[in-house]
Parts: C-alpha cells; structure tokens; sequence
C-alpha cells in the first residue's frame, strides 16, 4: 500500500467495513474514451460494477476493498490517471464547456483552469479550498455558491470573482469580490487567498468562515492586493481542450443519482469515440455529456443507449442528482433510492422541463447540492444524548460544525434550536452515548445556482426555503408530487 | 499494550496507519493511538468504532493531543 500517496487524499472511507470510494481526477472535468473505459474495467474488477458521477465533475468507483486501493492506483496511473483530492486540500478546479464547444461562453474557462492547477499540485492542505471557473454569466455550474472562489466569464479573458460559497451546514453565497480582472488577475487572487488562509485562517477553516470571521472588506483587500504582480506557474495542458469550434450538439446521458453501471459506462465511452470528439464530460448534476454529436444521428445513439438501458435528457426534468446517499459514513436516508422513485412519478406526471432541478442528499452536508435545486432533498436525524452513558469527553463538541453541543456539568448538552440534524456527534462519539430518534428528510423549496434570465425561473443564486423536516419516504413523495403539480 | 503516535499525521493516513496496526493484532489486545485535535480526534474514533473497534477510553494530553485506547474487536 502506497500509504505516501493515500496523503493527497481521494480514497474515502464508506459506512461498509473495508470499503472505499476512489476519487478519479478528470482534469477540465473531460475524459478521454480510453481513460473512462479504465475507470468502467476497475469499477467491474474491483468494485461492485458502479460508477458515480459526482457534483464535483469527476468519477467515482465506490466498493473498492482496502487492500485492492493500491492495484486500483497503479492501474490508473497506466492510463495516465491520478487519485482527486478529498478533505481540507484545494480541490480540482471545476469548469463548463469550452468555449469551442459552447455557443453561450464569452471566454474559455479552460484557459484559466490550466493556470490554477498548478495550486492543485503544489498544495500543502490544511483547508478546503475549491475553485470554480464558467465562460458566462448563465453559470451552470453554480460557482457563486459551490466554490471558495468563483470566477465568472463576462468578456474574453475577463472575470468577475466571487469569494466564500458553500453548500453544507452553514452555506454561504460567494460576495463579488472583484469585476473584469484578466487571466492573469485571476490566479493572483487565488495566490493571494490561499497565502491569507494559510497565514491567518484557523484550523480547517474555508474562505466563508474568513469572511464571517474578519469581515467582507479585509477579505476583499487581502485577496486583490498586489493584483499587477505576475505569478510565476506552469500551466498543465488539457488534453481533451479543442483548438477549434467543434460544431454539432452536446449528448446529455441521463444518470440518475448520477449513477451508471460499467457496461453502460463502456457504451457512453464507446458512443464518445464513434460519434463524439472522443472524451466525456461530467456535468455538475450528473449526467454524462458527449460534446459534437451530429444531430442527424442522435436517434441512432438513442437506440444503441437504450440497449444498456440509458436515455438522453431531452424528456422529463433535468438529471436527478444525488451524493453517496446510504454508502456514505454520513448518510443517514437512501436519498438514491427516493430520486429512482422521483424518476418514475415524474414519468407519471408527464413532466418534460429541463429547467426543473431536484436533487437528494442522504445528510444536511447537501453533497448532492439539494439547496439549489427547485425541490432539494437531504436526510436528517434528530441527536439525543444517553446521559448516563456521556463520559463529557467532549469530542461531539468539536465534532459539531454549528456548535450546537455544549459541556454542563461533565455531560454533552445539544441546543435544538441551532442543530442541523446532521449526525456528527452521533458519528464521533467514541462510547456511542448519543442515540438517533426520529429520522427522515429535509424539503427544501426554491433554490437556484446560476443565473439565467431567459429561464422562467430567472433570477440570482439563491437558497431554497425549508418547507418541512422528518418527512418519511413515503411523505416526501407525496409533497414531491404536490410541488410538482405547482410548478 | 501496543502505542502508535500519530500527531502530526492527516485524515485518512491516520486512519490507515490505525487500522494496519489493529490488523495486526489480536482480538482483545489494546492499543493506544496518540491523535492531534481536531480533525483527527473527530474522525479516528469514529472510523475504528465502525470498524467493529471498541474504544474504551479517551484521555485530553498536556500539549493538546488525544490519547485513545482502543480493544481490537
């Protein structure tokens, strides 16, 4: 076991004992037929013939047994794959489309994104931070409020820059920081926030918790100072970046809760190689798209797709996206078990809206980025604390990421009235002294993460409203259909 | 009783480098894992408990780390 390498991260632990996810780097959020069909061979061989395609626009090949980690490792990097990143590190930059590739971009997010990868390599860890990049103001990929950073395209290699978004238990939606700054700029801005949150951040702290903590403006001035001065990288070549407008549509394959088989896997790989540029990108709600498909032949691609029981997204809503769900040590509802049955009630309500967004966290963490969807699910789980059995080790308390927990008299007392429900304390504590009671989902109304006024949703990055807690499966459906009907 | 200091050591290397030992061990026998604050006190216990571990106690050291005694399940 290369235990040296497992210290970048992207292996996680699942609830299973033995069992890990491995995070496969994709690099422009593309991957090339050849790597993807390696990616479907190692999910067969190694895991349980599954691949999830995350929120994050990477792949994950979950139920690899611990002591296959290392053959997984090395069988990638054959294929010139490496592991992601996981916990307080910087993560992979996320992007859209190419500009050659999407007719709405104004700049080429891909240019920007080889200039930041440099701080995904040289990155000493310690916090979490996330990069964003899109080529316009549509921003698909929500960067205001699923990146540390997020830079948005508003004229040929100009970005405005939005700081401090996160999804989670104490979401944060990213303050203009700055407007129209160069390539160039840009990765000052990230040199300069990651030199302050290494400076001044405290322990695990992300560039939300900056600006709660010292205030909007110092973050502002820490993070667009000396902006003229260049930083001195070397910029990574993405080799699924095109030189040319590529013509054609773009292939949306439906995977709900972003999961496919790796036969279906190998086909989408297959299908990328015969009709498209030859790569795959993963998009930020799970489906598998195809770039510069011919539109003449997409009912020959249907057909070949339906012979391993997969569609495109041009009926329903968009894909229903969900995280790990049940696997995750965090998970506490199977949220991809309730999306399958969302999937089929909207096959029965004859829904076909693009623009309709549902997605499924199995934990208020909201992986699956549920507060930004029109109707966003997540599990919760409401903590209670065996008095007798607490020791007042304190652990849960610092466990508690809305320090909800306090020490009184030697025992763990929660403050209801600030818990998420989210499990941690449940999870860390070490003699098992605080018990779930009642559990089920979490509904959330309203949200959106880019802006686009020419949908009939238009409007900024937004938040859903909670509109009930402790649904079970079968009430969550019912107001699922309710909300549905509505819209 | 077998000792493993891991201060210094990030999720989930210290995780792994818990359970390499524990493997090597036999049911019932104890060990003692030295863990920094934060993160690693959150997440080390928790790990080894869902393991099928059991965690007998949880000391506060002088200097901040954690020490945890662990009886291989």
């Amino acid at each position: 076991m290369d235990l040296e390498q497992l210290k970048r991260g992207g292996v996680v632990k699942l609830k299973e004992k033995d069992q890990f996810s491995v995070w496969v780097r994709a690099v422009c959020c593309n991957m090339d037929a050849v790597k993807f069909r390696k990616v479907a061979e190692l999910a067969e061989r190694y895991g349980r013939g599954i691949i999830l395609l995350t929120t994050r626009q990477f792949p994950i090949i979950p139920f690899v047994h611990f002591n296959d980690l290392e053959a997984v490792q090395r069988e990638l990097k054959e294929v010139n794959l490496m592991l992601d990143r996981c916990g307080a590190r910087v993560r992979n930059s996320d992007v859209c489309y190419d500009s050659n590739i999407c007719p709405l971009a104004v700049t080429n997010p891909l240019t920007l994104g080889e200039k930041l990868d440099e701080f995904w390599q040289k990155d000493p860890g310690g916090h979490k931070i996330k990069t964003s990049i899109v080529g316009c103001p549509k921003q698909c990929t929500s960067p205001r409020v699923l990146s540390d950073i997020g830079f948005v395209g508003v004229a040929p290699g100009r970005f405005d820059v939005y700081v401090g978004g996160r999804l989670g238990l104490r979401p944060f939606i990213g303050e203009k920081m700055a407007e129209g700054l160069n390539e160039e700029e840009c990765v000052r801005v990230v040199k300069n926030l990651l030199d302050f949150i290494h400076r001044s951040g405290r322990e695990g702290e992300r560039s939300a918790d900056l600006i709660n903590r010292l205030g909007a403006e110092q973050v502002r001035q820490e993070i667009t100072k000396d902006l003229a001065e260049k930083v001195d990288y070397k910029p990574y070549a993405c080799d699924t970046k095109q030189s040319e407008k590529i013509g054609g549509t773009i292939l949306r394959i439906r995977a709900t809760a972003g999961e496919v088989t790796s036969a279906q896997a190998q086909t989408i790989a297959d299908i990328a190689e015969k009709y498209g540029k030859g790569f795959i990108h993963f998009a930020v709600r799970g489906s598998a798209e195809i770039p510069g498909v011919k539109e003449a032949l997409i009912a020959e691609i249907k057909s070949e797709l339906a012979k391993v029981g997969l569609g495109i997204l041009d009926s329903g809503i968009d894909n229903l996206q969900s995280c790990f769900g049940e696997y995750c040590t965090n998970g506490i509802v199977d949220s991809r078990g309730l999306l399958k049955k969302i999937e089929k009630l909207i096959a029965r309500l004859g829904l076909n809206d693009r623009d309709i967004k549902i997605s499924a966290a199995g934990c208020p963490n909201t992986c699956a980025i549920s507060p930004i969807s029109d109707i966003g699910f997540w599990g919760v789980i409401e903590p209670i604390v065996a008095m007798e059995k607490c020791n007042g080790c304190g652990i849960c308390a610092k466990a508690c990421k809305v320090n909800a927990i306090e020490l009184k008299d030697g025992k763990a007392v929660i403050d209801y009235k600030k818990c998420k429900w989210c499990m941690d304390c449940i999870n860390a504590c070490p003699f098992e002294s605080i018990a779930g009671g009642k559990r089920g989902y979490a509904v959330a109304v309203g949200g959106r993460g880019g802006y686009s006024p020419a949908d009939r949703r238009g409007g900024e990055t937004r938040l859903g409203k909670v509109v009930a807690e402790f649904l079970s499966e079968a009430e969550a459906l019912e107001l699922a259909e309710k909300l549905l009907e509505e819209i | 009783m077998h000792k493993l200091d891991l201060t210094g050591v990030a999720c989930p290397m210290n995780f792994v480098r818990t359970k390499l030992k524990l493997e090597e061990l036999q049911n019932g026998e104890l060990l003692e894992v030295i863990l920094d604050d934060g993160e690693s006190i959150v997440n080390v216990p928790r790990s080894v408990k869902d393991e099928g571990h059991k965690i007998l106690e949880v000391k506060k050291l002088k200097g901040g780390a954690f020490s945890c005694l662990i009886s291989k399940g």
